[in-house]
Order: structure tokens, then sequence, then C-alpha cells
């Protein structure tokens, strides 16, 4: 480990600022929804007592196959043995952001050098989507997470270690991790002194991913094929882009250990055909990795010439850009029938200024939870018209609901809301139900209202109840699985 | 800045090879530690490269997404501002407010080309008057 510098001082006082804001800001986690799905699966996992191949929480009474890997659930389900599931939550949602930033800021230190790492973390920090995609996106903020550790035990020749967190990738994400495998294996081609090793790793992490792997292509059709939005819809925040580009071509010309960010970043360029808008927030990491790359040779450049002054500028102009880049954000924005240039306020900034939409959890979804769990025995499903807020109410109650979340796996049969026990009904789909179907609310008794949501019984008597799976992975194996891997890590780390 | 000059400036004489690499490690010259030098070729080289990919995929995305509807209200705003002005000066501007008509109806037509066109005709009509 290389000893602290002034650069250093500099990268840990950005990540430590924008902690402290963030923890300020404590409001807004969980950000979005996202996190309510994975809350569902860690209380379903809990409550079946371990780790089950079919979602009994959504989709009930039949469910459908649970194809998300569940590396993230392991986890969240060892905190909830603690700490209550919201608290989770906004852990998990809160703690994505700062963990990119070490995680990237102790890779490009070690691999690279100090300088590079300062800037790389700078460079993360400026985009505020990609602030939001960490709180957001919280499986693959996990993966995004693990890649820089991935890649510096690739580097630094500690398979063990670089076994273990390719697995846990594999294990956290149904894609992003084979980006970060597409990323080492065009790296193995071109590097001959870390190709042996790549493969090692790459085989036996897929071979260890094995059964979940064979779970998802027996199931593959169960995936949509679906693309979420259009190639023309972006958000390009045009400092750590234009920085990129150069890192890019830079790297591509120093060749060695540079390739690998090159390779990686351009292996994140496939998101584009599935996910368009999270290519422009998850590329952050690998643009940064690049940018961070370029600006430091820049800075060497510029101090090369000032024989007495060389160090002393040089610093300069590393705090100068730090305040820049944290005052200004120049982003071009892109819709199918329109673009504009705009300057947007980079992380630090939004944080400070608070403008953030705050959380879902509010007192309005406690209320819901409250009469969910105060009108429905365990066993009973629930209806309502706004799945992800069903997610929510899952997590908190335990009961299970006759929608869903996660779109790109589809129930074969969908039960129609009639079978559900409760059914939550926002004021203006039961305006429109009112006025068109009136007499399918005849069999309905109110038991209580909300701002936006009122909530009915069934008067007659309901069937339908969820089946817990059977367990195919029990709780307590997996979180031994979860201190062995961490225990071979560090074991690995004091090793050397 | 070589190793020997940064060596002369902290005062140093005739260190060696390990004193030189805890001395530049100290001094944030990372850069410079284990003989690796900056290449002013291949950083000027990847600057334009850099440069011509990013200019490349913003004028890609900008002509991709440009629309002659968004260019439309743009400068439906510039002859607003224009007429403001001509209004304000006592000039007739009865014969562009009829063009305006028109491209409006264009607009509303969806015949966003055509609206273009004409607006563009008042906003010249405009700054001829």
């Amino acid at each position: 480990m290389k000893r602290l510098n002034r650069y250093d001082g500099l990268a840990m006082g950005i990540i430590l600022v924008s902690t402290l804001l963030s923890l300020w800001r404590l409001n807004i986690f969980p950000v979005f929804v996202d996190i309510f799905y994975h809350m569902s699966v860690t209380k379903g996992f809990s409550i079946a007592g371990g780790i089950v191949l079919h979602d009994f929480w959504e989709f009930a009474p039949l469910g459908r196959v649970h194809l998300y890997p569940p590396f993230l659930h392991v986890i969240m389900g060892f905190m909830y043995r603690f700490l209550p599931m919201i608290t989770v939550g906004k852990i998990i949602s809160f703690i994505m952001f700062p963990l990119v930033q070490l995680s990237v800021f102790l890779y490009v230190r070690e691999v690279f050098d100090r300088k590079t790492s300062f800037y790389t973390v700078l460079l993360i920090t400026v985009p505020f989507n990609f602030y939001r995609s960490q709180a957001l996106t919280n499986a693959t903020s996990l993966v995004l997470v693990l890649t820089p550790l991935v890649f510096l035990a690739v580097e630094k020749r500690k398979l063990l270690s670089s076994v273990i967190l390719m697995s846990m990738t594999l294990y956290t994400h149904i894609s992003m991790p084979h980006i970060v495998s597409a990323g080492l294996i065009l790296y193995a081609v071109l590097n001959r002194e870390k190709r042996k090793l790549i493969l090692k790793t790459l085989g036996i992490s897929y071979l260890l991913f094995l059964p979940w792997l064979i779970h998802v292509l027996v199931n593959s059709k169960e995936i949509s094929a679906a693309t979420f939005g259009t190639i023309l819809q972006s958000e390009m925040h045009l400092i750590p882009i234009f920085f990129g580009f150069i890192g890019l071509v830079y790297c591509f010309l120093k060749k060695k250990h540079y390739y690998l960010p090159a390779m990686y970043f351009l292996s994140m360029i496939i998101i584009l055909y599935k996910y368009p808008m999270r290519f422009w927030a998850h590329m952050a990491l690998g643009i940064s990795i690049l940018g961070g790359i370029s600006l430091s040779e820049i800075e060497n450049a510029i101090i090369r010439n000032q024989k007495r002054y060389g160090m002393t500028l040089g610093f300069s102009v590393a705090v100068i850009l730090m305040i820049c880049f944290n005052i200004f954000d120049p982003v071009f924005t892109t819709t199918p029938i329109g673009n504009e240039f705009d300057n947007k306020d980079p992380t630090i900034m939004t944080l400070l200024k608070g403008n953030v939409q705050p959380s879902l959890i509010t007192p309005e979804t406690m209320e819901l939870c409250r009469i969910v769990e105060e009108n429905t025995n365990p066993d009973q499903i629930f209806f309502i018209t706004n799945p992800t807020i069903g997610c929510l109410i899952t997590s908190l109650t335990g009961r299970s609901q006759i929608l869903g979340m996660w779109h790109e796996v589809q129930p074969e049969i969908k039960t129609p809301p009639a079978a559900a026990k409760l059914l939550i009904f926002d004021n203006k789909f039961l305006d429109n139900l009112r006025n068109k179907k009136p007499e399918l609310l005849r069999n309905l008794k109110y038991v209580g209202k909300t701002e936006r949501y009122t909530a009915f019984l069934q008067n007659r008597p309901v069937k339908a109840k969820s089946r817990i799976p059977k367990v195919v992975f029990p709780e307590i194996l997996a979180y031994i699985l979860l201190f062995s891997g961490i225990a071979g890590l560090i074991f690995d780390i004091r090793r050397s | 800045m070589e190793r020997e000059d940064i060596l002369k400036e902290l005062g140093i004489k005739e260190p060696g090879k390990e004193e030189i690499e805890s001395i530049l490690e100290k001094e944030d010259m990372d850069h410079l530690v284990g003989g690796k030098k900056i290449s002013k070729k291949k950083l000027s080289l990847a600057f334009i490269g850099g440069t011509l990919i990013f200019i490349l995929l913003i004028s890609t995305f900008y002509f991709l997404t440009s629309s002659s509807e968004k260019e439309y209200r743009d400068q439906v705003r510039i002859f607003k501002k224009l007429l403001k002005e001509k209004r304000y000066e006592g000039k007739d501007v009865s014969h562009v407010i009829d063009l305006s008509r028109k491209a409006e109806i264009a607009y509303r037509n969806r015949d966003y080309k055509q609206a273009l066109e004409l607006i563009k005709k008042a906003i010249e009509e405009l700054r001829r008057l």
C-alpha cells in the first residue's frame, strides 16, 4: 500500500464531503422504487427460511419463477436479522455511492497512481445521474462497486480474491457481471501477461455460478426481450465524457494495464442496446477512470516544463479543477424529439441545495402497511393498483400481492384482482371503476383510506392463498458462504 | 520536469536508486516512479483522437435529435421578441403577422417543415423592416 499524500487527501475529502451531505439528506433514501423489489425478495427469503426458486410474494397465488441472483438479498437478509427492513433499504440505497467511490479510488491508486485516483474520484462524483443510479439500481450498483475490486485483484495477481469477487458479482445481477467478464476477456486478448490469470478467474467463477446459470438458462423463455427506452434518449455529462475519450485513446497508446479500463468501457456500450438511459448513468464508472488517467497525464505534462514551481502548480491545477467541476456540470440531453445543452448541478451541489425527491416511505405508505397487516392473515393476498408500493407493503408486512415488479420476468398466468382478500385502489382507478363497472364494487367492504388510496375487503369468502415453496439453499448456509467469501478475501490480502 | 531536476530542487545530491523512488513517491511524483515518463506525443495524439470522438458523438446525437418541431418553437421565440421590438418602433407588421399565422396553421397540421420555412420568412421580413 502506498503512503498517503496530498492527492489522497483531496480524494478522501471529496468522498467525505459527498458522504456527509448524503447523511444530511438521509430523508431521500431509499431513492425511488427499485429497493422495494429487493426488500420484498429479502422478506420472501426470510419467510421461507432461505433461497427459493419461485416468487410467492409477487403475482400470488401462482407466483413466478425467481431468476434474480441472490447475493444482494443474502446481504440484506443478514442485515434484516438485526435491523428493521426500512433501515436495511435505507442503508443499501445510501451506501452504494460512497462504496463505488472507495473501490474505484483503491483500484486506480494501486494500479495507476495517486493523482489519477484523485481525478477519477473527482470525475465520478460530478454527474448526479450516476449518484442517483447508485442509490436506485441497487444490484447493478453493487456490481459497479465490486468491478474495480475485481480489476484490482486481477492486476495484483490475486487469484483467490479475483475468483471470490467475480463470483459475488455474478451472483448479484443477471446481466451486468457479463459486461465485466467481456472487459476482462478483451483485456486478456491484448495483455498476454494477465491472460492465464483472467481465464482461470473467469473459468472458476462461472463454474461456481453454474447452479444459478443453469436455473436461468432452463427458465430463459420467461425473460422478456423488451428494450427499455430509446437509444436517442441520453444524458451526457460533457466534462467526464470529454476527458474520458482522451483517456480512452491514451490507454490504447500506453497499452499494458491501461487496456483494462478501456476494454471495460467498450464492453459497457452493450448496455445501450437494452437500457439506453441506464448506459449514460452507469458509464460514469468506466469513463471516470479513463478521464482520471487523461487529466492526471495532462497535469503531469503541465508541470513537466515548470522546473521551479512544478509540484505547487500541479497541485493548484488539481484544486482549481476540483472546485470548478463541483460547480459546473455542462450536460447535453437528448430525446427523440429534441435536445438541449444545460448546466446542471453536480452531485455535491445538488445535495447541498437539496433539490432531490424525498423517499416514497411516507406516512401514507406506512398507513397502507397498517391497513394490510390489520385486515389480512399472513397467507392472504392483497391487490394494489401500484405494484411498486405493493412491494414496499410486502417487504414490511410479509403479505403477498397479486401484481409485482421486475417486469423482465412475467408470470405464466396472471391472477385477476378478485382473488385478493384486500383490494387497494388509487382514487383515479376507483372513480373509473365507479363509472364503468360499479357492480365490481358491490361485494366490497370499505376498510380504510389514505390521501391517494382506498382499501376494501372482500365480503365473499376468498380461497386463494400464497404458498411458500421449498427452500433450495437454507439461510444459515448462505450466511456461512458469505462470511467464508469475506474470510477468503481477508486471508488472500494478508498473505502478501 | 526530470528526476534530476526535482532532486536538485529538493537539495539532494547523488542519491541511490531506492532513495530516489522514495523521495519521488513522497513528493507526489508517482508518474516518475519506476521510470514511468509522460509521452508528450502519445498525450497529444490522445487529445486529438479523444476530442474527435467527443465531437463525433455529440454531433451525431445532435443531428439525430434535432427536429423541425423544436427548431420551429425556437424560431417562434425569436419572432415574438423581434415583433415586440418592431411594434415598439411603430412599424407596420400586419403582413408579417399574416405569415406567422400561416406558419402556426402548418404547425398545427404537423407540417413542421412548412411551418419552419414560413416562420423563418416572417423573421426575415421583420428584420428588413
